[in-house]
């Protein structure tokens, strides 16, 4: 963005740099960052019998790592999440390899495109709409006891099936995205010479083609893992109350229990767990200089 | 002579409408350096693509040492190519990337990693297997790309446009450098440019192409100082082309032009020729023993090697390389010759 | 069928043959996956029976009816509209301002600046809500639209930056420089050349928050009481099971959705190829 061998402004315009940025960064201090800063606070607070007691302690974090239901939750997300990321990524590369390297790129950019259309169903419509095709009554059960496949409704709604399935329908579509954006990247001189030298396809795939969409990949799988930890939707709708994970305990705390603390801090370690997972794939998102 | 002789017959290659090349008739020695010139859209790429393996032709063939390998992808050709943009692989450093091919054909680590040092040696960047792709020079990538491609030991390189990227002097250096690897390896060289300059510094014969056919084919002295075409004279240099019409005289035939007579050998009277004379063989000093009028200069520009001249001589202007230390001005009036043997005639085509 | 670089007019071979079968299978596969419950919503939105699942019955336009005569849904999708356009403008102004100075200035510490404004980015939309909830309870102001406004600028403003920013480049600068030079005032500059100019990655960044506006339900969910914009209006039937109105509403959402991508593609791309 740099305009080369621009001089330094003056004082008066360095100023007029900061005042036009003025709005944006009072927005975002006002509303982002002391908000934040409060949902800090608060997880150091603790609500006992109705009240809010304003004197700092860990007990909200002690029990968000120890109490079974909480710890559960973070576990069950860490495990949806993380199943989530496998499945989209297995789903999706074979797609975006195909889009991008099997046929001209004008089918290929259609295809695209249109792998991508439901992305644009509201989310919670989308997550609806996969009641409707896995609730007992629902499009598949319907479908198999027709064709006389089983005798009652399976039970796939309201399990951590269903909402793996409702995630990984979702962030097949990022991931096909991302992953075709970075395959589309890679210029085709490299496969071809590594076809000169004397690689077969696969060997192309293995040794050229999956090391440089790499990048791809790895944005893809960040975004959904952070997407998918911290999504209260999909879990709800067709996880149901079987299992909670950590956004519904948080929204539960909220909701029934008013329990505004206890929510902040279970924040609190959802915003950790991003952090962290930030910090093991940034190194990887081929930012930069390559 | 590790080179291979490579044959091509009657290649066509066409995309719908469009012919990207007419019945192409090749032959290219073994352990020669061939440079296949051409201005963008000639049909050069396509053919070195063809040569490659990377596209096939809709007829004919292509024999490598009088094998059929019209269809053989690039892994089982006995060609390998050196590509434009050098296609480097970034994610590996230069050793793993020269390496490449030989790993491919499961060469053991030993071996490879002394076939590696030895031809980085040749392309002078011993030592550099370590480096990192990113980190190298424009020249330097090129011979890291011409390593990876020689390492494999390959009847035929095949090299596109590999120095359009550098700069002048950079390129100069790196033609010599090519010339001396093809002498040392003796593999079969194809060389596609649209640099006449670099085809003439480089080849043992050029070939010469436009919309896909061959205009001019033989040693750079002969397709510069005797083109067969209209094309390859206008194309290999500056040239002034004169029409002309064959007549027959007391004396043989000649040419009749606008500058006069032009004695001439072969070709049916009556046929419409064209006269072709480079700027450096025409005289300002009535030095040539065919006289050709007295001529006009109109524009004249130092160049450092030559002045460059514009004169005028009845309807026609012509383009003069005068002697740098040659008086003119524009405005002189000096009578023009040329060698007889300095002029060329061409078919009108 | 030409296909660029490696060459396919080779004899093909049945294990070639086998492969491609798997593999535009396998695409086959993976698009059906992708568009089986989209197809369920909207084909049962026309179901002429009380739940919108196999057999299907109909079609009919009974739901879509009583969907625009459901006047709960009809104003939870005014919200949402009033809800998208407003914080969707601010948030591009806001957006906009910042980015151009910060393009244009350089002030010392605009890395800084540029990490504040990213920042949301990174935090996910129910911790914003729990956040932006919190401040409002400790000041007591109590739940409305104009709370889920302020949230939605607060996630889209980062991406309307963003956006912008990528737009601005030396060449542009010229060109203000330029009419600077001929005399122009900053307003006018900004007015006449950037804005215009500009107007391709604006419409975009309006464009894209918009749609993330309009879509967002956690935010709106936890700030709203009464007044809510239509993903929680939709929520809400959600809760009483299975109903071809919900079909209906969703395909409405749908369509529009689409239709408004549409629109911003071709308006954008007619506009950028006006450059020069």
């Amino acid at each position: 963005m740099a305009a080369v061998g621009r001089t330094r402004p003056e004082g008066a315009s360095t100023g007029r740099g900061w005042a036009l940025a003025g709005p944006a960064l009072a927005w975002t201090t006002a509303f982002f960052l002391a908000p934040m800063v409060f949902v800090l606070a608060y997880s150091l607070f603790r609500r006992v019998g109705g009240e809010l007691v304003a004197s700092l302690s860990f007990e909200n974090y002690r029990r968000a790592f120890t109490e079974a239901a909480f710890r559960t939750a973070l576990v069950n997300s860490l495990e949806v999440s993380v199943i989530t990321v496998i499945a989209s990524v297995l789903v999706a590369y074979p797609v975006a390899y195909l889009l991008a390297y099997r046929m001209p790129r004008r089918w290929g950019q259609v295809l695209l495109a249109l792998a991508v259309l439901p992305f644009w169903t509201s989310y919670v419509v989308r997550s609806y709409s996969w009641l409707l095709v896995l609730a007992k009554e629902g499009v598949v059960n319907r479908t198999l006891m027709a064709l006389g496949l089983v005798a009652e409704p399976i039970t796939i709604a309201n399990t951590r099936a269903a909402t793996v399935i409702g995630f990984v329908h979702f962030f097949t579509m990022l991931m096909a995205l991302t992953i075709y954006a970075s395959l589309v990247q890679i210029p085709e001189s490299y496969r071809k010479a590594a076809r000169d030298l004397g690689a077969s396809g696969w060997r192309t795939l293995v040794h050229v083609t999956l090391p440089l969409s790499l990048p791809g990949v790895v944005v893809g799988a960040f975004l959904t893992f952070v997407l998918a930890i911290g999504d209260y939707i999909t879990p709800q709708i067709l996880g149901g109350a079987q299992e909670l994970l950590l956004p519904q305990a948080i929204m539960l705390q909220v909701q029934r229990s008013g329990d505004f603390p206890m929510a902040a801090a279970l924040s609190a370690v959802l915003l950790l767990v991003i952090g962290l997972a930030y910090l093991a794939s940034a190194r990887r998102f081929g930012l930069g200089a390559r | 002579m590790r080179g291979a002789r490579v044959v091509v017959e009657g290649l066509t290659k066409r995309y719908g409408e469009v012919t990207a090349l007419a019945d192409i008739d090749l032959e290219i020695e073994a352990g020669s350096y061939v440079v296949i010139l051409g201005p963008s859209g000639s049909g050069k790429t396509t053919l070195l693509s063809i040569l490659g393996g990377f596209a096939h032709p809709t007829s004919g063939r292509v024999l490598v040492d009088g094998r059929d390998v019209t269809f053989d992808p690039p892994a089982r050709r006995p060609t390998t190519t050196v590509f434009q943009d050098y296609a480097l692989f970034p994610h590996m450093n230069v050793g793993r990337n020269v390496g490449f091919g030989l790993a491919m054909r499961k060469v053991p680590r030993e071996e490879r990693r002394r076939r590696v040092a030895e031809v980085l040696a040749l392309v002078g960047l011993e030592g550099a297997e370590g480096r990192d792709v990113a980190t190298l020079s424009g020249g330097q990538r090129q011979r890291v790309a011409l390593a990876r491609a020689l390492v494999v030991e390959p009847p035929v390189l095949l090299l596109d446009e590999p120095l359009g990227a550098l700069d002048l002097k950079l390129r100069r250096q790196m033609q010599d450098e090519l010339s001396r690897i093809q002498r040392t390896t003796g593999t079969t060289f194809v060389h596609v440019t649209h640099d006449q300059e670099e085809a003439m510094a480089l080849a043992d014969a050029v070939v010469v192409l436009s919309h896909g056919r061959i205009e001019d084919h033989g040693p750079p002295e002969r397709v510069y100082l005797r083109p067969s075409s209209r094309f390859a004279a206008g194309f290999m240099g500056d040239s002034n082309l004169i029409e002309g019409r064959v007549v027959e005289g007391p004396d043989g035939s000649v040419v009749e032009t606008a500058l006069g007579a032009v004695p001439w050998g072969s070709a049916a009277p009556d046929s419409r020729v064209v006269v072709s004379i480079r700027p450096e063989h025409l005289r300002l000093d009535g030095s040539g023993a065919l006289g050709l009028g007295r001529a006009e200069v109109r524009e004249r520009h130092f160049a450092g090697v030559y002045q460059r001249c514009f004169v005028r001589v009845g309807d026609l202007e012509l383009l003069v390389f005068a002697p740098p230390t040659m008086r003119i001005s524009p405005g002189d009036v000096v009578p023009l010759s040329v060698d007889p043997t300095d002029v060329a005639v061409l078919p009108q085509d | 069928m030409r296909r660029v670089g490696l060459a396919s007019a080779v004899p093909r071979s049945p294990m070639r043959w086998l492969g491609s079968v798997l593999a535009y299978g396998y695409l086959g596969l993976v698009y059906a996956f992708i568009f089986l419950p989209v197809v369920a919503l909207m084909l049962f939105s026309f179901q002429d029976g009380l739940v919108p699942v196999p057999p299907f019955h109909g079609p009919t336009l009974r739901w879509y009816a009583e969907l625009f005569a459901d006047e709960r849904m009809m104003a939870a999708l005014r919200n949402s509209v009033w809800v998208g356009l407003t914080s969707s403008a601010i948030a591009t102004g806001l957006g906009f301002l910042a980015a151009y100075g910060l393009a244009r200035y350089r002030p010392p510490a605009a890395s800084v600046i540029r990490g504040v404004l990213i920042a949301p980015i990174a935090v996910s939309y129910l911790v914003i809500g729990l956040g932006l909830s919190i401040v409002a309870n400790q000041l007591g102001v109590g739940r409305s639209l104009t709370l889920v406004v302020i949230g939605h600028v607060v996630i889209n403003l980062p991406l309307a930056f963003a956006v912008v920013l990528s737009q601005m480049s030396p060449a542009q600068e010229r060109l203000e420089k330029a009419a600077r030079d001929l005399g122009a005032s900053e307003v006018r500059v900004l007015a006449l050349v950037t804005v215009p100019v500009l107007l391709p990655g604006l419409l975009a960044a309006f464009a894209l928050s918009f749609t993330l506006s309009w879509d967002e339900f956690v935010i709106a969910f936890l700030l709203t009481r009464f007044d809510v914009t239509l993903p929680v209006e939709i929520w809400s039937s959600i809760r009483t099971g299975l109903d071809p109105e919900t079909n209906a509403v969703g395909t409405l959402v749908f369509l529009l959705s689409v239709g408004l991508l549409a629109i911003t593609l071709a308006v954008v791309s007619r506009l950028s190829r006006r450059r020069v």
